[in-house]
């Protein structure tokens, strides 16, 4: 378990030897002169489900689309599944791209097309499939995420419980090692989340397929989690296993953890002086 | 205009240029016929529906309220010179080369324009658009390509259908209120109208059509913000496509004065 970050992150306890799927090293990012990514290292090994904890606008979305390419940082490296993301071409990047599974923190289905055609047409595009076995392996990844019966339905007739499923479905479609879960459980009942969460758990199981979830939901992160990181400030300040993340001293983690309203999350964000961000310093004497 | 706003203009601009250019790789003869680089006709005759069977009813009322003014403010003048029996060959002229391919072009920007431009931010703002990047799918094929091709098509028929209700318009007031004989009013503008004044009246259509498309796509895609975003969007969609569609008719105005 480590308390700050550390150049480089040890692999996981008892898997001394596994691949290295994702790895992140020295990641700055900045937007709008706000610097968001601060000198995060990151290893992901093959089969494992990393989890990303941290409070909203940490970076944590941002770190997974560092990943897919979608961002480039202002400073480090990041290979995912052996190639150099930020030296890819537009064209490689495509390439990479459907390697990596990504749902999104809503879904984002596509509106025009049936659950069917959302599936089929990332397949129309990437295989040489008939339109037969593009049908049979629809179903087949609507069925794995229990929703075989939706393949006519509109993205608008689903619940949102139920989106996120498809969205996840499809995000398997071709198969994808690496898959990056953006906020799954953003909106969900408990029901739905948990139902949710067990896909996640069973994909990483069953299938051996990496996962890194970015999620706010604790007791989801902790049912899933084979490691988790804790952001904040742009940096990985906490990092270890679930039973070490739930007995954990850091007060940042600890507040963030517990829920509570007060503690050093919150106070880092106050302003000193509130008379002189409210009335101006002319104003004070 | 300040040297900062002019970059923004140029960059905007390019960056609009780039855009279109991306949609018509997806258009070039190459590309439709290879498996996976053809762009849907599903897609493509949605769009058709869309821009044609969508937007006549507005045109109907737009095209032939217009078609009766012009025909009431003329007929005015022209009885006092005492050629009331020219009214048909100027409206008919002035709607062909002039009136219904510009109304049908503003017409365009309210509907097509304000309806893709906010399609297109609400995709932006729900992540669609970054979800056909993850999956390594141009949005550029999908979304702009059958929206371009589309207006394409339905534009010039669209631009020919207001032709026909200006002018129908124009002869209810000739007929009803001025006592003209309908098959002689029809003859008369038949008469007046060259193959070059229907070639301009439709190439004007065609080149409105796209205009709008294209600058409403780009505002969409751009879009920042939520639904605030979006409205803004929309907004410019509007307001920029109606100012490049005037611009674009005194363009191919002057160009075809030239050509004679």
């Amino acid at each position: 378990m480590n308390d700050t970050t550390q150049n480089s992150t040890p692999p996981p306890v008892g898997y001394p030897e596994r691949e290295v799927v994702v790895q992140m090293k020295d990641i700055h990012l900045a937007f709008d002169g706000r610097q968001i990514l601060r000198g995060i290292d990151l290893t992901v090994y093959r089969g494992e489900t990393l989890v990303i904890l941290g409070g909203s606008g940490c970076g944590k979305s941002t770190l997974l689309n560092c990943m897919t390419g979608s961002l480039v940082p202002d400073r480090g490296t990041v290979e995912v599944l052996g190639s150099h993301v930020c030296d890819l071409t537009e064209k490689q990047l495509d390439s990479h791209r459907i390697k990596v599974g990504f749902l999104f923190q809503h879904g984002a289905l596509f509106q025009s097309m049936n659950v069917r055609d959302n599936l089929a047409c990332v397949l129309r595009e990437h295989s040489t499939l008939t339109e037969e076995e593009i049908d049979i392996l629809v179903k087949m990844k609507l069925e794995l995420v229990g929703l075989r019966h939706t393949v006519d339905l509109r993205p608008s007739q689903l619940s949102g419980g139920m989106r996120k499923r498809v969205a996840l479905a499809r995000a398997l479609v071709l198969d994808p090692p690496l898959m990056l879960y953006d906020e799954p459980g953003a909106g969900l009942d408990p029901v739905s989340l948990a139902g949710v969460d067990r896909i996640i758990a069973t994909l990483a199981r069953v299938l051996g397929i990496t996962s890194l979830v970015v999620t706010h939901h604790m007791a989801s992160a902790l049912r899933i989690a084979d490691r988790l990181i804790f952001l904040h400030g742009g940096r990985v300040i906490v990092e270890g296993t679930p039973d070490e993340f739930r007995t954990h001293t850091n007060p940042l983690l600890r507040q963030f953890l517990d829920g509570a309203a007060e503690g050093p999350l919150t106070e880092a964000g106050v302003d000193d002086d509130y008379a002189v961000s409210l009335l101006g310093k002319e104003r004070r004497s | 205009m300040g040297p900062g706003m002019m970059r923004r203009t140029m960059i905007a601009v390019g960056d609009w240029g780039s855009a279109v250019g991306q949609a018509l790789y997806w258009l070039t003869p190459s590309r439709l016929r290879s498996r996976t680089g053809v762009v849907p006709a599903r897609l493509v005759i949605e769009q058709i529906d869309r821009f044609s069977i969508g937007v006549m009813p507005l045109l109907v009322v737009v095209l032939g309220f217009v078609g009766m003014i012009l025909a009431l403010q003329l007929a005015t003048i022209l009885e006092i010179l005492g050629v009331v029996e020219f009214l048909p060959n100027i409206v008919g002229i002035a709607m062909v080369r002039e009136m219904a391919p510009l109304l049908t072009g503003v017409v365009l920007s309210g509907f097509a324009g304000a309806s893709i431009a906010s399609e297109i931010g609400s995709m932006k703002v729900s992540e669609e658009l970054h979800a056909y990047e993850s999956f390594s799918i141009s949005p550029t094929r999908y979304l702009l390509a059958p929206r371009l091709l589309g207006i394409a098509i339905a534009a010039p028929l669209v631009t020919a259908l207001g032709f026909y209700i200006g002018i129908g318009g124009g002869l209810v007031i000739a007929e009803g209120i001025l006592g003209m004989e309908w098959g002689q009013y029809l003859a008369r503008t038949a008469a007046a109208l060259k193959v070059e004044d229907v070639v301009l009246g439709l190439v004007k259509g065609e080149v409105f059509g796209l205009t709008v498309v294209s600058i409403a796509w780009f505002e969409g895609s751009r879009v920042t913000g939520g639904a605030l975003g979006v409205g803004r969007a929309t907004t410019a969609a509007v307001v920029k496509s109606v100012v490049a569609v005037i611009a674009a008719d005194l363009f191919l105005t002057v160009l075809f004065y030239q050509i004679g």
